[in-house]
């Protein structure tokens, strides 16, 4: 069983489940260090996950899809930042509803574009295909968990890079990261403390967006109702355990796809499924007490 | 005139109908240093908000090096040459110095990327130049206010200034601090840079400034030269009365011990020893100041005598009771008061009422309830006397703490505490921030209830505070008691100052 777990298919799945985790977590990483606690992403997974589904619909175009799943996300970006910068809402009460009003607009918008409940289904809805990398075919172990994946891996990684170049060597990821420290003196340093907000909750939106786009069009072609099963959530948990470091926030993506992999794995064995599904949650909750404890240990008096 | 670098002509702000500044003038001569004061609230910091570029002003107009500028946010003064050192500094804790100077202001590679090597280079130029040591790599949490405040200095130079406005700089500085960071700025205007300081402190301004302005309610009420004026003049047109700063002090008894402090280890929330094996004794009717340098251990030690933090080892007794256990609670029911330093955070409850603060913490220990209900007119009357006694000024007492002024609020919480005749007061930085005539009050209020019998454990920042109240002055340096002075006429303050960074310690 242990041989099975920690075979390669295993870690190329954890590779493939901790892209879109990934992607989101790298969105939620800009909004974490501009500290905007945007529990809302969530909704900016599912509405995304719908728009991107019915773009490649349209336009029989995997990335087309991708665009307008990017751009919903730009648009949650866009309500989230208008009620919380400028008219001074509370953002878990703005995150939460948006979080439960994008579960009914998407069935709504199931039902009202492709007249279907549940899930969508279409040959017009193209996915991103898998690609082959020649160099790779003689290594053996990496060529099985790095080689064939979707394009959308790939480019995961690179975001992933990117963020931790933005975020530590640019003067753009400077000022983010000041803005997130002290905002008053931020003002007073002359840089404008809501544009580099906005300027965050862009790129959250974008990557967020990219996230949510991922579900769909990664292979299985299909959008389902509540698609996002927590994948928000568990980027802005990702987020937060890496303190808004973009290599730890992956890190802990990994960790979280690690325990998603393995729950597939498992339901080969004769543990109950219901068990085995709950898997990833409880590591996430492991993980959140691990990386806390430093903290508590602080706090406790 | 060209040596005027900054004139402003008849300013005026308005915030709403209130008039913050009202047609002020001032002129400031290039390489001095000029000194602004006045009380808190008289509009200093507002006069140098507009100069700095935070506010526009709603009237008049202001000359840079003879031309007229408009300045619409703090860049277009900082591109006139004009920096700011703010009294709460404007640093980032988690980022390195580096860093910190940097942020706003980035030297960049091939136009996209930090280039942390060349701003290494031009900052380490400057600091030669003018005498500073600062590491560049080292996190801000990890070093001390006076370093601090020279990043704050080396900031605004690296941004170009030629006029560098210091708001309130000695405020958190020790005597030693305070010298050092004079000889900055003499060095400073000797090199042909301007230096306008704020502060009310006016020994330092007699010592310091080559011009002085002093302001009250909003306008100019003097020019002053310091070889042509003293401090009871100054302090007059400050408050617009005569201030006596010394208090009065009559011959009191001093009786037994009240609280005994016996090998008391304290850790802070990282685990490091704070307090170290420190042992003290308060007797009754004494004032015992303990002063040091800011994060001598001694607010850990306040902390644990009044219970808010668990000592890791050591006694601590109260009239020959063992309390070192007891919670805060435990410890008012027996008489023990505390003005905490932090008046907004922890000495009260910023949205609450006056009068809701002013029977918190006692409203179980004492009369204000019987064993269910608040008794709401024990608690109203409590609260009128609070007012009275001490002078609050505040509309209703109903209205929210947060609506007074920090020396009002200052006086309520220092009220409560004093009115509930405790046995025992601790009392952290009792006038911090607040304006002559409030801390003139609430002196004069410290040393009548020692002379009625309470004793008091004063630890204040502020050595001038000590030297005035105290009977007995303990000295912390690094987490241990290094001095135990009695407080008479021919103890001066270098050689506090000399204990405080532990240049000197009693053998016994």
């Amino acid at each position: 069983m242990l041989r099975y777990l920690f075979s390669a298919s295993t870690w190329a799945a954890t590779l493939r489940l901790s892209a879109p985790l990934g992607l989101a977590a790298m969105g939620s990483v800009f909004g974490h260090k501009a500290r905007i606690f945007n529990i809302g992403l969530e909704s900016y997974v599912l509405t995304s996950a719908f728009f991107a589904t019915w773009g490649s619909y349209l336009f029989e175009n995997a990335f087309i899809g991708l665009l307008f799943g990017m751009a919903a996300g730009i648009v949650m970006s866009g309500i989230f930042g208008i009620f919380v910068l400028h008219l001074k809402a509370d953002p878990i009460v703005v995150g939460i509803a948006m979080n439960l009003s994008s579960w009914g607009l998407t069935s709504l918008l199931l039902l009202n574009i492709f007249h279907i409940r549940g899930s969508i289904m279409d040959p017009r809805i193209k996915s991103f295909s898998t690609i082959h990398i020649p160099f790779l075919d003689h290594i053996p172990i990496i060529n099985d968990i790095f080689n064939n994946q979707n394009i959308l891996v790939y480019m995961t990684i690179v975001v992933v890079i990117l963020s931790h170049i933005i975020m530590y060597k640019t003067p753009f990821g400077l000022r983010i990261r000041g803005v997130g420290i002290n905002e008053s003196a931020m003002e007073a340093a002359g840089v404008s403390v809501i544009k580099y907000k906005w300027a965050s909750l862009i790129i959250t939106g974008v990557l967020v967006g990219a996230g949510g786009a991922f579900l769909p069009l990664s292979g299985i072609s299909m959008f389902t109702e509540n698609m996002s099963a927590g994948k928000g959530f568990l980027a802005v948990t990702a987020a937060r355990i890496g303190n808004g470091d973009p290599l730890k926030a992956f890190f802990a993506c990994f960790i979280f796809a690690f325990a998603d992999a393995l729950s597939v794995g498992l339901q080969n064995f004769s543990i109950p499924s219901q068990l085995v599904l709950m898997t990833p949650y409880v590591i996430t909750i492991v993980v959140m007490c691990f990386t806390n404890l430093s903290e508590l240990r602080k706090e406790s008096v | 005139m060209d040596d005027i670098i900054l004139e402003v002509k008849h300013i005026s702000k308005y915030f709403g109908t209130f008039a913050a500044n009202k047609n002020i003038d001032l002129k400031v001569k290039k390489g001095t240093v000029h000194s602004i004061i006045g009380e808190n609230g008289a509009g200093k910091s507002t006069l140098m908000n507009m100069i700095s570029g935070i506010y526009q002003p709603s009237q008049g107009e202001i000359y840079v090096k003879g031309e007229k500028v408009v300045f619409r946010n703090p860049n277009d003064a900082t591109k006139r040459g004009i920096g700011m050192v703010h009294q709460e500094f404007m640093l980032f804790p988690e980022l390195t110095i580096l860093e910190n100077l940097m942020m706003g202001f980035e030297t960049t590679k091939s136009g996209r990327f930090l280039d942390k090597k060349k701003a290494a280079a031009d900052i380490e130029e400057i600091t030669k130049k003018y005498n500073f040591s600062i590491p560049l790599n080292q996190k801000a949490e990890e070093l001390p206010v006076s370093l601090l405040q020279q990043v704050e200095i080396v900031k605004v130079l690296y941004k170009g200034a030629e006029l560098i406005i210091l708001d309130e700089p000695t405020a958190v500085l020790t005597p030693q601090g305070i010298e050092g960071l004079f000889a900055a700025i003499r060095n400073l205007t000797k090199l042909g840079k301007t230096i306008i300081m704020i502060t009310h402190k006016l020994k330092e301004v007699m010592e310091i400034s080559d011009y002085i302005t002093v302001l009250k309610d909003g306008e100019v009420t003097g020019n002053l030269l310091p070889q042509e004026t003293n401090e009871e003049e100054m302090a007059s047109l400050m408050v617009g009365r005569k201030v006596l700063f010394n208090t009065t002090k009559q011959e009191k008894q001093i009786g037994g011990p009240i609280l005994e402090v016996k090998k008391l280890t304290v850790a802070d929330s990282d685990g490091v020893d704070r307090v170290k094996n420190v042992s003290l004794t308060v007797k009754k009717g004494e004032i015992v100041g303990i002063a040091g340098v800011a994060g001598s251990g001694q607010s850990e030690l306040v902390e644990a005598i009044f219970g808010l933090r668990r000592p890791k080892s050591g006694d601590i007794y109260y009239k020959n009771e063992l309390i070192t256990n007891k919670t805060p609670r435990e410890k008012r029911q027996v008489k023990i008061g505390y003005v905490p330093q932090d008046r907004l955070a922890t000495g009260c409850c910023v949205n609450g009422s006056l009068m809701e603060n002013c029977i918190m913490g006692y409203h179980v220990a004492h009369k204000f309830s019987n064993p269910r209900l608040i008794n709401k007119k024990e608690a109203r009357d409590f609260t009128e006397d609070v007012e009275k006694q001490f002078q609050v000024k505040i509309q209703d007492i109903s209205d929210a703490m947060g609506t007074m002024s920090g020396g009002n609020i200052q006086k309520a919480i220092v009220g409560r505490e004093f009115m509930q005749d405790n046995n025992l007061l601790i009392i952290e930085d009792p006038t911090r921030g607040i304006d002559v005539g409030a801390i003139e009050f609430i002196w004069q209020k410290i040393i009548d209830i020692s002379e009625q019998g309470c004793s008091i454990l004063l630890v204040s920042h502020e050595l001038g505070e000590i030297m005035e109240l105290s009977d007995r002055i303990l000295i912390m340096y690094n987490g241990e008691i290094t001095g135990n002075l009695l407080n008479t006429a021919d103890l001066d303050e270098k050689t506090v100052g000399l204990y405080m960074l532990g240049g000197k310690k009693d053998e016994a």
